[in-house]
């Protein structure tokens, strides 16, 4: 391994992140090359320092705020039967959205936006998400206030 | 279909889950935001957003996991709809036809920080002025003592991005403290 290789891989050996055989190789580099112990050093070093930054208190009564703001929103969602539908519903409204961003985007300059966000209507956005919850990809539609 | 029991949304259980995890989730959403009331609005957004969809909370895996999950998806959200709105006000501003679509985090500038006041750690500005999709990877790792996998897995990206979001997060980190505090961490520094 050369210092290049080593400090390349920094980050994961301080993480304990490579296989065994790496981090075998890393620190036999680490025992012959003072500038790459001494990076090895200021890596660990800014890791302490993260890991042991004070936990912070939220203000004073704010369990009290959220658990306020959560009974205000009644009883829990539960799982549906007609889940299924409701998403066959906004895939199909998200398509024919799709089709009709391309259908606006012959009169003008295609857009290059790195987003995810598909002008949708007025006052709409169309947005292709992973689940949060682990349910594969998610299609919303939704009021396009921020 | 009529739910099962184990379907049946329980709000005292949810009470019980969020008593016991809201002080680990603010922590973690004061480090991504900078600012206390955004924080404290972020996690009222998440804990809605869960108690909204407990059902599908597995008892399984632990409550603050999901939490995170759901938390950090709201920020990248709030984050990408404020670089939308940004790319285009950009966009009808721009008439020399040259607009600029890499939008740096605003949002959480250490400006605002030291400002309000709230928290003037050389360490959270230096996290602050990071661009935000390195500052969670860098968040989660060190400051939340998270693997690559777990983080892959709330980031939603693969553990390749997330090693990548680490090791430039931590030399953005350390340029910063060089520059803005020299010689202060003189282990730190580069
Ligand atoms: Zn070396």
């Amino acid at each position: 391994m050369n210092c290049r290789g080593f400090r390349n891989k920094v980050a994961q050996y301080a993480d304990q992140e490579l296989s065994g055989r790496e981090m075998l190789a890393m620190q036999h580099h680490c025992r012959c090359c003072e500038g790459c112990a001494a990076e090895l050093r200021r890596e660990q070093e800014l890791k302490n320092m993260l890991a042991s930054m004070k936990v912070p208190e939220p203000s004073f009564g704010f369990e009290d705020r959220l658990c306020a703001a959560i009974n205000a929103e009644g009883q829990p969602r539960r799982e549906s039967a007609w889940r299924p539908w409701r998403t066959a519903a906004v895939a199909a409204v998200a398509g024919a959205a799709l089709v009709l961003g391309l259908l606006r985007s012959f009169d003008r300059p295609a857009p290059v936006a790195k987003s995810d966000f598909i002008d949708f209507g007025a006052d709409q956005v169309v947005q292709g998400t992973q689940d949060p919850f682990g349910g594969g990809p998610v299609i919303t539609v939704s009021s396009g206030n921020p | 279909m009529t739910p099962t029991q184990a379907q049946r949304p329980d709000p005292a259980a949810f009470e019980s889950y969020m008593r016991a995890s809201h002080r680990q989730v603010y922590g973690l959403a004061l480090r991504l935001t900078g600012q206390s009331s955004d924080a404290e609005d972020l996690v009222q957004e998440a804990y809605i957003r869960a108690y909204r969809f407990f059902f599908r909370y597995d008892p399984g895996l632990p409550f603050t996991s999901w939490m995170y999950r759901i938390l950090t998806n709201i920020h990248i959200d709030h984050n990408r709809r404020k670089s939308r709105i940004r790319a285009s006000s950009l966009d009808n501003a721009g008439l020399d036809g040259e607009t600029v679509w890499e939008v740096a985090d605003e949002s959480a500038g250490p400006d605002k920080l030291v400002l309000e006041g709230e928290l003037d750690d050389a360490l959270q500005l230096g996290l602050l002025s990071m661009c935000s999709e390195f500052r969670l990877a860098v968040v989660l790792a060190d400051v939340e003592g998270m693997a690559y996998e777990e983080i892959a897995e709330i980031m939603q990206t693969s553990i390749g991005t997330v090693r990548s979001r680490i090791h430039r997060g931590r030399k953005q980190l350390r340029r910063y403290l060089d520059r803005e505090y020299p010689g202060r961490f003189c282990e730190v520094n580069v």
